[in-house]
């Protein structure tokens, strides 16, 4: 029997100044694996019962397959509502270009688009792993019981996304109490980090899942995996084609659930905010209304009339609103351009443009230089050969190529042109 | 997910509570109540009709409740205003019901189509090449 020496090395060895933090960070993995005691047998009743839910066609191919397209169609509509967030609260570093014109139409149509058909593609997939919300134990360990939480907070924001995306665009805000722009902004960050965080933990199992393909046979009268998928397809398929019309105008008959109809509306245009909801109805007719246009040479005050003489163009611009539709429309008014020199500034002033509506987040908006110089922006007298419909926001009306419908100032009293803040 | 509670927290148009409410009501809707009722219809079309509708009559109603579930906030139509006639401007109802029958029509037509009958007819004719010719 050989006694082992005492190692007279390690003993004398300074430890480091990280070695308390390695020391609490092993502890606390250890704490995190520590089993937890599970609850009485006696409770495991109903659902939590072994073989609860018989239904062989749950597989890791379905629900890998599953969480493939949902990592797809969230991270689409995380990007898009992303853009959609920055064009409107731009920070100093972002640059939203003018041109192409209808970029903003495809990016915001498709973030609508896509989240309506996910919600099928989220309805199976929580149908598939069901089960595992009555696994026994509950929690093995506190770190499973982490990893539940974290899943929890998965589903709750994806659910909320979806649930408060189609809210908005039926317009229904009853239940929504809370404002709707943040909420849905900050949950969409909440969204992302939860199935980034679930997919790093799934990893094994979304591997498993794509390259094990267990057989695909079902009892007669059952649905195989592939059945599902085609079902849960065609169910978003369904749905697109009901709801696309309000963005894509050649299928508009046949979305029989589209929110809006392209030609729909005053003029032939759908409206979001009406000038009685503004507020604005007796200053817009007033005949001494002035377009008070501020800047380096001075301010002027340019009434209809004098806003009429000045050289006149029409251009071919949609309105793309934020609920995903679009609508193309023809406009006649003044470049704002030539609205900017008037008023002494040069391409690279920016415009504040103000309404008549004197409460509301839209009542004003900034037009970045680019936007400003285009030739295509006008302050639109003119819809469609005829005046501005109130509701369009007659006497006059901010219209720029590439941009969000709540920045297209309606009601238009003052336009200030100035630096760059 | 940290930067999205720092963010709503400090975000002045933020109502939390009632964020955080909406939040448990869709995970309790939809594991409390939408989920049972799902699997439990599944189980009713087990039980309740012949063998080959089943297969149609399941994918139909998955695309039925997807669909219904999108439409329904159209339908009930609260968000219309009386002053904007151009928002909500279907008959969101009917248009559920017309694109409902179609599903339908499409799954019963697939039901009685003779490949998704033929199963039955496989032992047939097993049976016939066995008898002495």
């Amino acid at each position: 029997m050989v006694r082992e020496p005492d190692d007279p090395v390690n003993d004398h060895v300074p430890t480091s100044p990280a070695a308390p933090l390695v020391r609490g960070g092993r502890a606390a993995l250890r704490w995190l694996r520590t089993p937890l005691p599970s609850p009485p047998a006696s409770l495991r009743r109903g659902p939590f019962q072994h073989g609860a839910f018989p239904s062989r066609l749950r597989s890791p191919r379905l629900t890998t397959l599953l969480g493939v397209a949902l990592a797809l169609a969230f991270g689409t509509c995380f990007v898009t509502g992303l853009l959609d967030h920055l064009i409107q609260h731009p920070p100093g570093w972002f640059r939203w270009p003018s041109r192409p014109v209808w970029l903003f139409r495809l990016t915001q149509g498709l973030h609508v688009a896509t989240g309506l058909a996910t919600i099928p593609l989220l309805g199976v997939k929580l149908w598939s792993v069901y089960p595992r919300l009555f696994r026994w134990p509950p929690a093995r360990d506190p770190a499973h019981a982490v990893e539940r939480l974290s899943v929890l907070v998965l589903i709750a924001a994806g659910l909320f996304q979806l649930v408060t995306g189609v809210l908005n665009i039926a317009l229904w805000y009853g239940p929504m109490h809370f404002f709707f722009p943040s909420a849905h902004y900050w949950t969409a960050w909440l969204a992302i980090g939860a199935i980034l965080a679930h997919v790093g933990v799934k990893l094994p199992v979304i591997r498993t899942g794509l390259t094990r393909r267990p057989r695909d046979a079902a009892p007669p009268g059952t649905l195989t995996r592939r059945g599902l998928l085609a079902a849960t397809a065609g169910a978003a398929g369904v749905i697109t084609l009901s709801t696309v019309g309000q963005t894509v105008a050649p299928l508009a008959p046949i979305s029989l659930l589209a929110p809006r109809r392209p030609r729909t509306g005053p003029q032939r245009l759908p409206v979001n905010r009406s000038a009685a909801a503004a507020g604005v109805r007796t200053l817009a007719v007033d005949p001494g209304w002035r377009l008070i246009l501020d800047g380096p040479a001075g301010t002027t005050r340019l009434s209809l009339g004098d806003l009429a003489a000045l050289p006149q163009r029409t251009v071919s611009l949609p309105i793309t609103c934020v609920e995903g539709w679009s609508a193309d429309a023809v406009w006649t008014g003044v470049r704002l351009r030539d609205l900017v020199a008037r008023a002494g500034g040069d391409p690279h002033h920016e415009v504040f443009a103000e309404s008549l509506e004197t409460a509301g987040l839209y009542r004003s908006s900034v037009v970045d230089p680019a936007h400003a110089h285009d030739p295509l922006t006008l302050i639109a007298l003119q819809l469609r050969g005829g005046p501005l419909h109130l509701d369009h926001g007659y006497p006059a009306r901010l219209i720029a190529p590439n941009r969000p419908g709540v920045l297209q100032t309606k009601w238009l009293s003052r336009l200030t042109v100035r630096p760059v803040r | 997910m940290a930067y999205a509670v720092f963010g709503a927290v400090h975000d002045p148009d933020t109502a939390p509570a009632g964020q955080l409410a909406f939040l448990a009501a869709v995970v309790v809707a939809h594991d409390a109540i939408l989920m049972p009722l799902t699997i439990g219809a599944g189980v009713l079309i087990g039980r309740l009709l012949p063998i080959p509708v089943r297969k149609p009559v399941r994918a139909a109603a998955i695309i039925s409740l997807a669909l219904t579930l999108v439409a329904l906030p159209f339908a009930i139509g609260h968000g219309r205003r009386p002053d904007d006639p151009s928002a909500l401007p279907l008959d969101y109802t009917r248009g559920l019901l017309i694109i409902l029958a179609l599903v339908w029509a499409v799954a019963l037509a697939a039901a009685w189509h003779p490949r998704i009958r033929r199963p039955h007819r496989v032992g047939t004719s097993a049976r016939r090449q066995d008898r002495p010719g």
